[in-house]
Formats: C-alpha cells, sequence, structure tokens
C-alpha cells in the first residue's frame, strides 16, 4: 500500500489539495485512486481600460474599468484503475467552473456572471498482451462524455435605462463510444510493423443555445449522431546498419457529409557516427469539423460543407549528444496549413464557418543541455519563427522569438533545491495591428524532496519580477491586449506514508 | 478662489483645468505688467493642489473624517515655498492640506500625495516599490516615472507642463482619478 497527499496554498486565496493511494494484491491486483480539488478566487479587482467610462464611451463601459471578484475558478478531478494481468480498467471524472473576468461576447462588464463549466467522464478498458517478445496486441474499448455549460450575462435595457439583465446560455453534451485494435510485430530485430484501426460512434452531438428568460427563449437546438471509421498502419524498417525509414499511412472515414481523407508521413533516421543522429521527417495530417462549426449557428446549412483543416509538415532534426552530460539539438521546419475553419457572415449578417485560411510557419529552434554530478542542470533553447496567412501578413499572438532557460542547483546538498526558469517572448502582433510587448517571464523554485521523512515541500514565485506580461486579446475580446498577473506566490507540501 | 489672487495666477489656474498649460509663454513677464514670472514649480504646486480635487482616496487612508490631507516632497525641494502658499488656508472637504519634506522610506507611507523630485531619480525604483499597493498618489518629472509605476508624470514638452497617468497604478492604489482630470492629460495610459 502507498499513499501520498499533498496540499497548495497561493496568491489571490489559492488552494489545491491532491491524494493518491494504490495498493497491489498478491493475486496481481493494482488498484489506484486519485482525486483533487482546486480552488482559486482570482485577483479581487482586475482593471480593463476598455470597460473604463472614464476614458472609453461604450456602452458596457462602467465602474471605473475595474472588475471586481470576476476570475475565480473551481474544479476537481477523480481517477481510478484496476489493473490485473493484461487487462486494465479506469475511469475518470472532471469539473471546471471559470468565471470570465473580460466581457468577453459583450457581455456585462462586472458581473461576476460569466461563467463557463466544463465536465468530462470517461471509463475504458485496455488490454496489452505480449504473444512474444516480438509480437504485442493492444486493444481498448471506452465509453466518453464531455458536457459544457455557459452562461453569459446581456443587459436587455436601452442606454440609459436601469439594466436589464438575462443569461444567454449554451449547453454542449457529447458522448461517444468506441474501440481500438493496434497490433505490433518486430521482424529480424530490425524492422518493426504496425497494423490498426478504430471506431468511434458518436452517439450523441447536442448542443443548444437559449436565453434564460421565463420562460426560456430557444435560439437554436441541435441533436445528431454520427460514427468515423480511422485504419492505419506504420512500418520501421532498417535501410542499412545506420539508417532507418519509418513510414506510415492512416485512412479516415467520416459519416455524413465530411470526405475520407488518407494522410501519409516518413522520415528517415541516420546515425552516422556514435551519439548523433539525423532526421528528415514529413507529415500530413488533418483536423475534421467539429460539430460547433458544422451546425451550431443556423444558416449553417447554407453555406458549402466544411472539410478538415489539413496541415503538411516538413522538418530536419539534428541531435548530438557529447559524453552522457551534454546533448545539442537543432531543427528546421516548414508547416503548411490549408482549409483553416474560420467564422465569417454573409450579406444579411449571418454567421457561419467556412474553410476560407490557409497559413505558414517556417522556424529552427536551437536546443542545449548540460547535466553535472553535482545535481546542476541547465538547459536552454531559443526559437525563430515567421509565421504569414495566404496574403503575406504574419499571424497575429505569433512571436517571432522565444528564449527559455531553466537551471536547477542544488543549495544545501541534496536538502534543498533551487530552480530558475527564465522565458523570452519577443512582441506579437494583436487582432487591431497593434502589438503585445515583448516580456521576460521569471519563475523561482526552491524544492526539497527529502524535507523530513516522507515530506517533500516547494514554494513558488511566479514572475518573480512582476513583468508587465500581455497576450493579444482574441476576437470575442474588447480587450486588445490583456494583462496577465503580476507576481504570485505558491507553497506546496506533499507526504509521502 | 480669493478676489485677491492675481489675476495671471487665476488665469493659471483655469488653464490646468481646462487643458495642458503653455506656463512659460502666458505667464513670462510682460514689459508692461508688473506682474512677476511665474516658474515652472509654481505651476507644479498649483497642479499638484488641483490633484487633490480630482482624485478620491479610499477611507482607510485616513485616520478620521477631518484628518488632513498630506503632500510629502520628496528629493530637492524647487518649490521655494509655492507648494505651502498653494494650499495655505484651502480645504478638501473637511480635510486641511500640510505639506512637509520627506526623507525615508518609512514617511512615505505617511503621505497621500507624494512629489518625487528629479533629483532623486537614480532611486526611482526603491521609492515607488516603498509606495505601492498604498492609498498613495505617486507625482514625478522623470521621463520613466510611469514606467517603474509611477502614477501621474509631469512632462515638460514645447515649453509647456503636460501630464501622463497611468490608470493601472492608480487602480492598484484604490485611488479614484476624477474623468476631469484624465481629459486634461496627454496621456491615460490603459495598458
Amino acid at each position: 500500500m502507498g499513499a501520498e497527499t499533498s496540499f497548495e496554498a497561493g496568491s489571490f486565496d489559492t488552494y489545491k489539495g491532491r491524494f493518491r493511494v494504490e495498493e497491489h494484491f498478491k493475486n496481481g491486483v493494482e488498484i489506484m485512486l486519485s482525486g483533487s480539488f482546486y480552488h482559486s478566487n482570482g485577483q479581487s479587482k482586475l482593471y480593463f481600460p476598455e470597460f473604463d467610462q472614464r476614458i472609453n464611451a461604450g456602452p458596457h463601459a462602467g465602474n471605473n474599468g475595474i472588475a471586481r471578484n470576476s476570475d475565480a475558478e473551481e474544479a476537481y478531478q477523480f481517477f481510478g484503475s484496476l489493473r490485473f494481468k493484461a487487462f486494465t480498467l479506469s475511469g475518470f471524472f472532471s469539473s471546471r467552473d471559470k468565471t470570465v473576468p473580460t466581457a468577453s461576447f459583450g457581455t456585462v462588464f462586472n458581473d461576476g456572471g460569466e461563467i463557463t463549466t466544463d465536465k468530462r467522464a470517461y471509463a475504458d478498458l485496455k488490454f496489452d498482451h505480449h504473444f512474444s517478445s516480438d509480437s504485442q496486441l493492444q486493444a481498448r474499448i471506452y465509453l466518453d462524455r464531455y458536457a459544457y455549460y455557459g452562461a453569459y450575462p446581456y443587459n436587455w435595457a436601452d442606454a440609459g435605462d436601469p439594466p436589464i439583465v438575462y443569461d444567454f446560455r449554451d449547453e454542449i453534451i457529447g458522448e461517444w463510444a468506441g474501440a481500438e485494435l493496434q497490433w505490433t510485430r518486430r521482424m529480424y530485430n530490425r524492422h518493426t510493423f504496425i497494423a490498426g484501426g478504430e471506431y468511434r460512434a458518436n452517439v450523441r452531438q447536442y448542443q443548444a443555445s437559449y436565453e434564460d428568460t421565463s420562460p426560456p427563449i430557444l435560439y437554436g437546438a441541435d441533436d445528431r449522431t454520427s460514427n468515423t471509421l480511422g485504419l492505419f498502419t506504420q512500418a520501421e524498417i532498417g535501410l542499412t546498419q545506420n539508417l532507418v525509414l519509418n513510414a506510415g499511412v492512416r485512412y479516415d472515414n467520416f459519416s455524413g457529409s465530411v470526405d475520407s481523407t488518407i494522410n501519409p508521413r516518413f522520415a528517415l533516421i541516420h546515425n552516422p557516427w556514435e551519439s548523433g543522429t539525423f532526421k528528415i521527417l514529413y507529415g500530413k495530417a488533418f483536423r475534421a469539423p467539429n460539430v460547433y462549426e458544422q451546425y451550431y449557428y443556423i444558416p449553417q446549412t447554407t453555406f458549402t460543407p466544411l472539410e478538415p483543416e489539413t496541415i503538411r509538415t516538413y522538418e530536419v532534426v539534428y541531435e548530438q549528444y557529447f559524453t552522457s552530460k551534454y546533448r545539442l539539438s537543432l531543427s528546421a521546419y516548414q508547416y503548411q496549413t490549408k482549409n483553416l475553419i474560420s467564422l465569417t457572415s454573409n450579406e444579411e449578417g449571418d454567421l457561419a464557418f467556412i474553410n476560407i485560411a490557409s497559413a505558414e510557419a517556417e522556424g529552427a529552434e536551437l536546443e542545449v543541455e548540460a547535466r553535472f554530478d553535482s545535481g546542476t542542470l541547465i538547459r536552454g533553447s531559443y526559437t525563430i519563427q515567421r509565421t504569414e496567412d495566404q496574403n503575406g501578413a504574419e499571424l497575429t499572438s505569433s512571436p517571432r522569438h522565444q528564449v527559455k532557460l531553466s537551471f536547477i542547483a542544488p543549495l544545501l546538498q541534496e536538502l534543498l533545491f533551487a530552480g530558475i526558469e527564465v522565458q523570452y517572448q519577443s512582441k506579437a502582433i494583436t487582432l487591431q495591428g497593434n502589438h503585445a510587448d515583448s516580456f521576460i517571464r521569471t519563475n523561482l523554485t526552491l524544492f526539497s524532496q527529502e524535507l523530513a521523512q516522507g515530506w517533500e515541500a516547494s514554494l513558488g514565485i511566479y514572475n518573480l519580477f512582476d513583468e508587465r506580461i500581455t497576450y493579444p486579446g482574441s476576437q470575442d475580446h474588447l480587450q486588445d491586449v490583456i494583462l496577465q498577473d503580476g507576481r504570485s506566490f505558491r507553497l506546496k507540501l506533499t507526504y509521502k506514508f | 478662489m480669493g478676489s485677491t489672487t492675481p489675476y495671471k495666477q487665476r488665469l493659471c489656474q483655469r488653464i490646468l483645468i481646462f487643458g495642458s498649460l503653455a506656463w512659460s509663454l502666458i505667464c513670462m513677464p510682460s514689459a508692461i505688467g508688473a506682474t512677476p514670472p511665474v516658474s515652472e514649480y509654481q505651476v507644479k504646486a498649483l497642479f499638484l493642489f488641483n490633484f487633490l480635487k480630482y482624485v478620491e482616496w479610499p477611507q482607510e487612508a485616513f485616520s478620521s473624517p477631518d484628518s488632513p490631507l498630506v503632500i510629502g516632497v520628496l528629493g530637492e525641494d524647487r518649490f521655494d515655498g509655492s507648494l505651502t502658499e498653494a494650499v495655505r488656508n484651502k480645504r478638501i472637504d473637511e480635510r486641511s492640506i500640510v505639506v512637509k519634506k520627506v526623507h525615508s522610506g518609512a514617511e512615505i507611507a505617511t503621505c497621500h500625495l507624494l512629489f518625487v523630485s528629479s533629483s532623486k531619480s537614480p532611486e526611482l525604483d526603491e521609492i515607488l516599490r516603498a509606495a505601492s499597493a498604498q492609498p498613495i498618489l505617486t507625482v514625478g518629472e522623470d521621463t520613466r516615472f510611469l514606467d517603474k509605476g509611477g502614477i501621474i508624470n509631469f512632462i515638460l514638452k514645447d515649453e509647456k507642463i503636460r501630464l501622463a497617468i497611468n490608470l493601472p497604478a492608480s487602480i492598484d492604489a484604490g485611488l479614484l482619478i476624477s474623468s476631469r482630470l484624465l481629459s486634461v492629460a496627454d496621456v491615460a495610459r490603459g495598458n
């Protein structure tokens, strides 16, 4: 029997509790249960100049731009698994409520009633059996459920009149069941073949939106079912002693109007010398339109049916180890996405999703890492990326340069460690054509893995230098940039017994 | 304003409220007039007094309803008595106004309005850190003053004194700046 429990407390009245117990019985049965609870009041006041009536006129401005007590979050989750020989049965449940302080989608500012709720639950049974050291069969059947509820308070009163606030509500429920099968075979110790398939039945795809008046005003409800079938195969072939070809292809078929897709991928892996590796990778992948994009907006059916988004990726990688302590990796990539699904409106102002945009990204990444016997670890990476849409314009929320540095060192031998994480991000273009400033975020963690028998402790200080960090706002926001949290603290204690 | 207030001073005060102030141009000594010139710091003193009228402090910033509003001057005092003169016998609601020189970090917390002279520029970081997240209206005259978390900055531009205001910092301090004051500011920085 093993058990572990931890408790965290942090800035903005944030608390988290977690437990895990596991038991291995003599007859081979293994049981594990875990759960966690999280609560945060969030920032008690957040200032948004876009809603400050002193400097910005607008129907939603008020309260001097201050949203009070509108940033809370609460979440809990449970997980349990039971394992016996080749079988694993597991179950999961989670729920999360988040209050939205930004008055997105034109809701009432400083109301505290814009809340989104996500719930997920699943049960699955896995079978994993090795017939021999060269042959393996994996199978899985599952039931899965996701639900989303959104409350969006709107003011129905005429300008200047006392507010009349009703919640606009979204209700989305997805339930699906499926089966997966995968067979893996190794041959001559050099080649590996994988073949498999999956079938998924979407038994419920429900979405509705209504005004929470009495009686409610229903804007739309859509309830349907669908299914998908995927088949895939992959081969890893040792062409020579130091050259491997990896090739795979996947076929997906969708019920309904979406065309089936075939997506290949290839990789050549070359080890010309000890501890050095070159890789050349190509892949094509897709994302099928979801029911929200397909059916949420009522006039959607009058538009051309949606097709999957596709992405083609080209990548070259060079990896080198120098002794076991130093590692260097270099990569360059190009991504081409097509048929991106975007929201649009027709001449009547009806909203709908269509396949419209394409985009390209090119970039390179350098990563170095050094480990020392003392326990010190230094890791650094730099990424340069350039993204553009079909008109050659740079994409929003897409910084060109990113640097990450992390450094972990023992302070008091094995007892106390310090970790510093520094992240730099260059400026990013916003939707209104301005930019979110570049920033350097520094996080400091002090931790002890053996504070006393069975006790672990860590203290984290996030955004140590209280740097002003903003991210571009999305289309649903009046805010062009959204300010992130300043310096915050979190203390975590863990006890193992 | 009393009727004894010199005309030019009254003029300056009016401009204070309605727009940026061309202090040197309007208030230059003329060949005919005998009124002495109004200096940059006389104008700044009038501004500081006006800030008291257009900024609301939270109740907890005062020990009692009639405890005074305290203006602290940190660093070299270039007001030459004009600040004390500007607030003499003036009241904001029930509160009298006190001007004092501030020397240490501990004294900062006793002020409602803290004017940081440019002579203190090298210590701006520490000063503004000591004043942060408290109901203290920090006013400065260094180009980096707002970037470092100050609330109102005097900017000299084309011989005029202009105002820049850092609204997020004012919210952190729990101060409410009236829209009338914001409307005369050159820049009211949101984000």
